[in-house]
């Protein structure tokens, strides 16, 4: 059993300002380092408090995550690095809270973040990994939005659904955004605009498609015996992680979080209906369909219905910093913006987007397309912790 | 250009395409080779700007599902109807090209 004192939570997030156009001379250690500083002043350590890293990045080679540190300053007792995308977030969350209540480590910095530049997307792309470099990128495949239009068509015709009710998820995201200073796009988006907006590769439309960005995200996750007076601790009651569920030969529909979404659920002790917000990784609004479909988030199975009341009319506020379509994409810094803006709400601290009395929330984390759809999949139940002292 | 191939379990025959290093349904490790020519089209897309390229030049491509079972992401020659019967090829730098499966190829 986990002693009190070595109860993780998470006490500090940071955001650097995200960027269409990386800044002359920004480096992706360079970003990853101020996220990294900024979570620890968030949470009010020191720096020299700071006993674990996790960093996931795609443009952070040919350092590693030793480099990293070094490079930062950082002598630790527990190191990791992750590659699993839009799911490395979560999953990082996951070993952390792990280390930190088996006492390997008290005070953690998660960061993820790259800095990238467009011909950069597009070579990491096209050798994303063996599969793509060999049999997508010689199609001058367009990088994931033609396997995800062919999903959203799939969806589509399995769930009865119109590019009306993609627009909505986009244009209710745009909405949260223009309360989020840190967006990248916050001017309203109307049903009219995402319906007139360019074809990327049918049936996506540019609105469907996240921007790409240059930035870090980074959480703190300490012990108990670390938190400084003052700090609203959030407690991570329950996460589960799928890997390869299916070995890409169904139809990407579903996610690996259908699997555990139970589990989920059962060990966070509570049901999907008592959440009070989600951010679920919304690398395209299908995405965000599915995942909520898989975690147990529409009971009644009606994909077009939530579109339509539940995201459109905030009856759950999801994805309220704007998520990955509004905010932007990091590189992986996509899997931990999701965290850092629900973290951020439990802790009440979300100025004017703040929901009133948030408590439980859920976050996913989804990624890596290995051929046909993404493969790594990531879901938690976070709480805000009531201070009894 | 050649045939698409696709690997097949010596053990339990479970298709697969690429060639994995063990089988998914029963662990082995060898598999056999075979034609997959044949397939059918499901999903259809037109790749009209690719991202970081530059390129807006209209890129058909499309799911088909190989008689086998697995399926591929394929270049196709311009727009073609789900469910049309196709013929894979490989080309050499690797690309998947499905042609209508009556249409004769060089």
């Amino acid at each position: 059993m986990t002693p009190r004192s070595h109860e993780p939570s998470i006490v500090g997030t940071a955001e650097t300002p995200y960027g269409r156009h990386p800044a002359a001379g920004a480096t992706t250690g360079g970003v990853l380092g101020s996220a990294a500083r900024a979570a620890v002043r968030n949470a009010g350590l020191g720096w020299s408090e700071v006993d674990g890293l996790a960093v996931s990045s795609f443009s952070l080679a040919p350092d590693h995550a030793i480099d990293l540190a070094w490079r930062l300053g950082l002598s630790t007792r527990w190191l990791l690095q992750d590659n699993n995308g839009g799911a490395s977030g979560l999953n990082m969350l996951g070993e952390a809270v792990r280390a930190v209540a088996a006492g390997d480590a008290s005070v953690v910095v998660v960061v993820a973040g790259d800095v990238q530049r467009p011909s950069e997307i597009a070579a990491r792309q096209a050798a994303f990994n063996r599969m793509t470099r060999d049999h997508l990128a010689p199609l001058q495949y367009g990088g994931p939005n033609s396997l995800f239009a062919m999903l959203t068509q799939r969806q589509m015709s399995a769930h009865g659904l119109t590019a009306e009710h993609y627009g909505r998820i986009a244009v209710s995201q745009r909405w949260w955004a223009g309360h989020n200073p840190g967006a990248v796009y916050r001017e309203p988006l109307r049903l009219a605009d995402y319906l007139r907006s360019p074809l990327i590769a049918d049936p996506l439309r540019r609105y469907d498609c996240v921007p790409s960005v240059s930035g870090a995200n980074a959480v703190v996750v300490a012990s108990a015996d670390r938190i400084k007076g003052g700090r609203v601790p959030v407690r991570v009651r329950s996460i589960v992680r799928s890997f390869n569920y299916d070995n890409q030969s169904g139809d990407g529909l579903q996610t690996g979080l259908a699997q555990y979404a139970s589990k989920l659920w059962d060990d966070a002790g509570v049901a999907a209906a008592d959440v009070d917000l989600a951010a679920i990784y919304d690398d395209y609004p299908a995405m965000v369909l599915a995942q909520s479909l898989d975690l147990g988030l529409i009971p009644d199975g009606d994909l077009a219905r939530f579109a339509t009341r539940t995201i459109a009319k905030r009856a759950l506020p999801m994805n309220t910093s704007g998520g990955l379509l509004s905010a932007g994409q990091a590189g992986a810094a996509g899997g931990m913006h999701g965290l850092v803006e629900i973290v951020r709400q439990l802790q009440h601290g979300a100025g004017e987007r703040q929901v009133a009395n948030a408590r439980l929330a859920v976050v996913s984390g989804y990624g890596m397309v290995l051929y046909r759809y993404g493969a790594a999949a990531v879901a938690a139940v976070l709480e805000r912790v009531r201070r009894t002292d | 250009m050649d045939v698409l191939t696709f690997f097949s379990c010596a053990r339990c025959t479970a298709p697969y395409f690429p060639r994995p290093i063990c089988c998914a349904t029963c662990g082995g490790a060898r598999f056999v080779t075979a034609d997959a020519a044949a397939g059918v089209v499901e999903e259809v897309t037109c790749v009209r700007h690719a991202a970081g390229t530059g390129s807006t030049e209209p890129n058909w491509l499309a799911t088909v599902r190989l008689a086998e079972g697995p399926r591929v992401i394929a270049r196709l020659p311009g727009e073609l109807p789900r469910d049309t019967a196709v013929r894979l090829l490989l080309q050499r730098d690797g690309a998947i090209v499905a042609v209508r499966a009556q249409e004769k190829t060089s």
